[in-house]
């Protein structure tokens, strides 16, 4: 079931708060969980199944882990107390093992026999049939989710759920299951237990919701039309380059409102249940820097690779060695070099992949990958240039220029991204340099320009703080008229979104696919 | 004992000198090139080996939390 359609908003949704609030506080998580798997069954009622098993699968581990962890505590001063560690460390890696199993079955199993019957094929070897299994909406995120569990479980940072409706309902709560964000178990492990819904948590999960509608229903689907078109080119080279440069932006901007939009409204329906989770924007496209864009984008990916795969990585044994080692032949720096290049080659390629089982999502990761790498690298090299050209870094017309290089590389990456193939992605990228022998413009891309000038002014205003900055400034002043005003907004926005939800077509999410 | 952690995060980024709140990666002080480094340092300079589940937000939130942690490290 889709957020943004008819019969969420208007069925669901109002059932599932009528029940909650009318139902005694005992059976509201229970509730919750039926209609989370309600939620999921609609669509897809097979793989309801597939989730309800990687429930008790990490609910049983976790709750081993959790037993041996607090015997390890009780014995620590005695060698059966360091087994009890090892063996809770053993279940850890068992319940990972599980989990990244049934991980790639669903998902890579048919990308990696394709995979391998391509190289087969230069040695002449017969070809393995692919399986065809479907993916199960979501997989990506409740595994990663059930991995979480376990892992915080295992950091001491959560209580195991001794109730498995109430691991059930961290792994499966229809918020968040479908699209993110991937909500850490610590940040919601004593609201599963016990949580106060208060009026202002709804009134602010209410305004929220309706904002994310508004950026998927308004926006994202309404720049989805010109990227459509765009990247819908059969013959890349009939593309102009006036046209592949407003796809390739229209798809910048549609990825952001399409995603953010979602992560409002989980946010928002997070808030009319009493859950608090993390934001997972924060005006991406006013970083300055790549590494700035992945502290503002899809933070609660970037946030979970860096504490369950960056941070053990680094801080591991055999790294560690390696880098000691590297210090003493290369110096103090090739040991902080060491122990970051490594994890963060491994963090994105796992990051490209977790996307999808495509060439061109690895090529994405490795993209953004390469340029963290290579920009830690030269960090000194460009530092010494900056003050060699005597260029004052904090003049507004060099934030200007890094912001611009920014988003081109940003850019990039998302025609890589969107672009099924690797070859597709090049030669788009091709058509926006117009080096692929296609005209500059035409007569339809100067018609697409002029007909969404207003969209695109719209949506770029959109995706920066400062409409946030203007309200604040003016509730400073004016309180009561601009609450007025501001909730009449998003009243018109909720008639707007219902209207573009009755008459649009049916239109999933990009994240939906992974 | 002080002093040197000062010292080290003062090399890895002057700002977390000046820094007040309580998550100083999440408030864009440092990044996880900029953590990582300041766990080598101090594990460099006090012969110590912090382990992954120390690294957290509570540990690592601001020059103070970074002061106690190392603290309670040597302590045991």
């Amino acid at each position: 079931m889709v957020f943004s359609s008819a019969i969420f908003l208007f069925v669901f949704l109002p059932f599932t708060l009528a029940g909650y609030y009318l139902i005694d506080r005992r059976f509201k998580n229970v509730f919750l969980l039926i209609v989370s798997l309600l939620f999921y069954a609609w669509g897809e009622p097979e793989f309801v199944f597939v989730m309800i098993g990687s429930i008790l699968v990490n609910y049983f581990l976790a709750l081993v882990i959790d037993r041996n962890l607090a015997r390890a505590e009780e014995l620590a001063q005695y060698t059966t107390g360091l087994q009890y560690k090892k063996r809770a460390k053993a279940y850890l890696i068992a319940s990972f093992i599980l989990n990244l199993s049934l991980f790639f079955v669903y998902k890579y199993l048919d990308f990696t026999i394709s995979n391998m019957n391509a190289v087969g094929s230069l040695f002449g070897m017969k070809p393995l049939p692919l399986k065809n299994i479907a993916l199960p909406i979501g997989i990506s995120f409740f595994t990663f989710q059930a991995m979480s569990y376990v892992f915080d479980v295992y950091r001491r940072r959560g209580k195991a759920q001794r109730n498995p409706l109430n691991t059930a309902l961290y792994i499966a709560l229809f918020p968040q299951l479908i699209a993110g964000p991937i909500v850490r178990y610590e940040t919601v492990a004593e609201e599963i237990r016990s949580r106060k819904e208060t009026l202002s948590d709804f009134v602010q999960g209410i305004r929220r919701f309706i904002v994310g509608l508004a950026k998927k229903a308004i926006l994202a689907n309404n720049l989805a039309v010109l990227a459509d078109q765009a990247f819908g080119y059969a013959d890349p080279s009939q593309l102009t380059v006036l046209l592949a440069w407003l796809g390739g932006i229209s798809y910048m901007l549609q990825i952001y409102f399409d995603f953010s939009g979602y992560s409002d409204m989980a946010i928002g329906l997070g808030l009319m249940f009493g859950f608090h989770f993390d934001e997972n924007f924060n005006y991406p496209y006013i970083a300055r820097t790549v590494s700035d864009f992945w502290r503002r984008w899809h933070i609660s990916l970037s946030s979970w690779f860096r504490d369950y795969l960056f941070i053990p990585m680094s801080t591991s044994g055999r790294l560690r060695k390696l880098s000691v080692a590297a210090k003493k032949r290369w110096g103090g720096r090739a040991r902080q070099l060491v122990t970051a290049i490594v994890p963060m080659a491994v963090v994105w390629f796992c990051t490209g992949l977790w996307h999808g089982a495509s060439w061109n999502y690895i090529l994405w990761g490795c993209w953004y990958g390469a340029l963290l790498i290579l920009s830690l690298v030269f960090a000194p090299q460009i530092k010494a240039l900056t003050e060699k050209l005597h260029i004052n870094t904090n003049a507004k017309w060099f934030h200007g220029v890094q912001h611009l290089r920014t988003m081109l590389l940003v850019l990039v990456a998302d025609v890589l991204f969107r672009c099924s193939t690797v070859g597709g992605g090049f030669h788009y990228l091709g058509c926006m340099f117009g080096i692929m022998g296609n005209n500059g413009s035409d007569a339809l891309s100067l018609f697409l320009l002029q007909d969404n000038w207003l969209l695109f002014v719209v949506a770029i205003l959109g995706s920066t703080p400062l409409l946030k900055k203007v309200v604040e400034k003016l509730h400073e002043r004016h309180q009561i008229a601009m609450v007025c005003i501001v909730n009449l907004c998003i009243i018109i926005l909720l008639f707007v979104c219902c209207a573009y939800v009755v008459n649009g077509d049916y239109d999933p999410f990009i994240y939906f696919n992974f | 004992m002080e002093e040197k952690v000062v010292e080290i995060l003062n090399e890895v980024c002057e700002e977390i000198l000046t820094y007040t709140g309580t998550n100083m990666m999440a408030d864009g002080i440092i990044d996880s090139f900029g953590l990582i480094s300041i766990i080598g340092y101090l594990e460099d300079e006090f012969d110590i080996e912090i382990d992954a589940q120390d690294v957290t937000v509570e540990n690592f939130a601001n020059k103070d939390s970074v002061v106690a942690y190392i603290k309670r490290m040597l302590a045991k």
